[in-house]
């Protein structure tokens, strides 16, 4: 095959996989079972990292964690439990992720914020304020589609 | 050219060339066409500032613009960029080309981070920038320069390298980091004769000597600061170095890669296995030994360095033997004035041996010319 055209296909393929991977994470926000669930700050002092918060989801589970694998599951539906392999079964909706040092982790504990509102979030986040809309796929991938202060799209929140 | 010049007169005093010569040199170089070595430094320069200020702009106002159009605007530009890129390939403008392919690798990083950003991924660095790479090999394929290659292949190996501490225990990250040096061996040669790419195996090769460095500061950690247990129960594991030695030094005897320096590389990771195992056994003095192997490796690179004529890499590699020794002695004799001692005495020996090597290199030398006579 000749150069042009190999050249062509090579400065395609990022911009194909990288554009299915953006409609891909739209779909899923736009066709997923809407989840609302509170969040707290885990470290106050690092909460807000650059322009993210990071916070960890409140799933009302007590023993979250409390056996290590690689794959595990919260499941929120019929009731809300832990579950390690091969126990999700029995459960109709769920996210999926691992355990990191005792923290349940599904790529969804961090909000990108503008620089001039992120100080205001952090504190009604850190007061017990915050929640996000999580959108859940059939198969427990998770994205967060929005974050709530006081049950209010963030945006509403009067930072002045 | 005031350079050359310089050098041409002092040939010229020394007999070594004509006047006649000196001037035909010089209206030969004046003649050439120069390289725009300047001129591509200041366009360089010029991308960069357009860059950052348009990148300035967007950020200022980065919340009020909608995650869509963002997403848009960025695929947009990155295709545009690529087109591009393409078109001044394909019109054997080369070296444009390769700075906009330069830029798209950038752009496509910065797409990652824009989608991580807009859907509110909480992804690790390490692994989008393994993506990265994978994403974008085709590319770095089809690319014929040292500086892409390069860029592409070290940042490739230090999220590997990432990744790795990040998942494994600390055991297994050392074992790995010492079988890095292979793998990046393997891969040179791999890019030099099957895919007949001489810009990614001289990354990959770059790649190896930097990892192999990486490999006797992890020697010397693992020994001097006592990061690790060092017991590895797999068997197979243990053996996994030995088998990766061995397999570099077949490939190079068989592709007639027999370079001396590499073979040195790979000589000297056979003596860091080999101590490792011998180490491990002994709980005393394992400290100071760790310490002492890895200046004597250092210094054995040293000397073929010297040999080679690399000055640079030679001057480099002996200020870092000096700080390491001068680490060691601090940590061997701990206060100020024993260690100041021991430095003399260090120093003193040194003096000493380069006098003695001096001495029986002239005796050697006249002999030879005794006998010749």
């Amino acid at each position: 095959m000749k150069r042009p055209i190999l050249l062509a296909l090579a400065l395609l393929c990022p911009l194909l996989i990288l554009g299915g991977q953006a409609a891909s994470n739209i779909w899923k926000t736009t066709s997923g079972t809407e989840v609302v669930l509170p969040i707290q700050g885990f470290d106050p002092r690092n909460l807000l990292s650059g322009h993210y918060l990071q916070y960890r989801i409140d799933f009302g589970i007590e023993n979250l964690c409390e056996s290590q694998a690689s794959v595990s599951w919260v499941c929120l539906d019929p009731r809300k439990e832990f579950l390690v392999p091969p126990g999700k079964n029995q459960c109709s909706q769920f996210i999926v992720g691992s355990c990191d040092t005792g923290r349940f982790s599904a790529g969804i504990e961090r909000f990108y914020v503008p620089e001039a509102e992120a100080l205001a979030l952090e504190r009604a986040v850190i007061r017990g304020a915050g929640s996000v809309i999580l959108s859940v796929q059939d198969d427990g991938t998770t994205l967060v589609k929005d974050l709530l202060i006081e049950g209010k799209p963030w945006r509403e929140l009067d930072t002045d | 050219m005031q350079k050359l010049k310089k050098q041409l007169a002092s040939w010229q005093d020394e007999g070594l060339i004509s006047a006649d010569q000196t001037q035909q040199i010089l209206a030969f170089e004046a003649a050439r066409p120069t390289k725009h070595w300047a001129l591509n430094g200041i366009i360089g320069v010029a991308i960069v500032a357009i860059g950052i200020g348009a990148v300035s702009i967007i950020a200022a106002n980065w919340g009020s613009i909608p995650a869509n159009v963002k997403l848009g605007v960025a695929f947009f530009l990155q295709f545009a960029l690529g087109l591009v890129a393409w078109q001044f390939d394909r019109s054997e403008k080369k070296q444009i080309a390769e700075f906009l392919l330069i830029g798209f690798l950038f752009g496509c990083l910065g797409l990652i981070g824009l989608i991580g950003q807009v859907f509110h991924i909480a992804g690790i660095l390490d692994e989008a920038l393994l993506f990265w790479g994978a994403i974008t090999a085709p590319i770095i394929l089809l690319s014929n320069s040292r500086l892409t290659s390069s860029l592409w292949t070290w940042t490739l190996v230090i999220a590997a390298i990432s990744w790795i501490m990040r998942t494994y225990d600390k055991d297994l990250t050392f074992l790995i980091l010492t079988c890095l040096p292979f793998v990046c061996y393997l891969i040179s040669v791999a890019t030099k004769f099957v895919l007949k790419k001489d810009n990614l195996e001289w990354s990959w090769r770059m790649t190896m000597i930097a990892t192999w460095f990486a490999a006797v500061v992890a020697f010397d950690a693992r020994y001097s600061l006592s990061i690790s247990d060092l017991t590895i129960d797999d068997p197979l594991l243990n053996l996994l170095p030995f088998a990766l030695l061995a397999a570099s030094l077949a490939i190079a005897w068989a592709t007639k890669e027999r370079k001396g320096s590499q073979f040195l590389l790979l000589a000297v990771m056979l003596v860091i296995f080999t101590l490792t195992g011998t180490l491990d056994g002994s709980s005393y003095g394992a400290t100071f030994l760790g310490g002492i192997i890895s200046i004597a490796l250092l210094g054995m690179v040293c000397f073929d360095l010297e040999r080679a004529k690399r000055r640079s890499l030679f001057q480099f590699l002996l200020v870092l033997i000096g700080i390491r020794i001068l680490v060691f002695y601090f940590q061997a004799l701990g206060g100020l004035a024993l260690t100041g001692i021991g430095l003399i005495g260090f120093g003193g020996l040194l003096l000493f041996t380069i006098w003695a090597i001096n001495k029986i290199r002239l005796a050697i030398q006249s002999k030879k010319g005794e006998a010749e006579v």
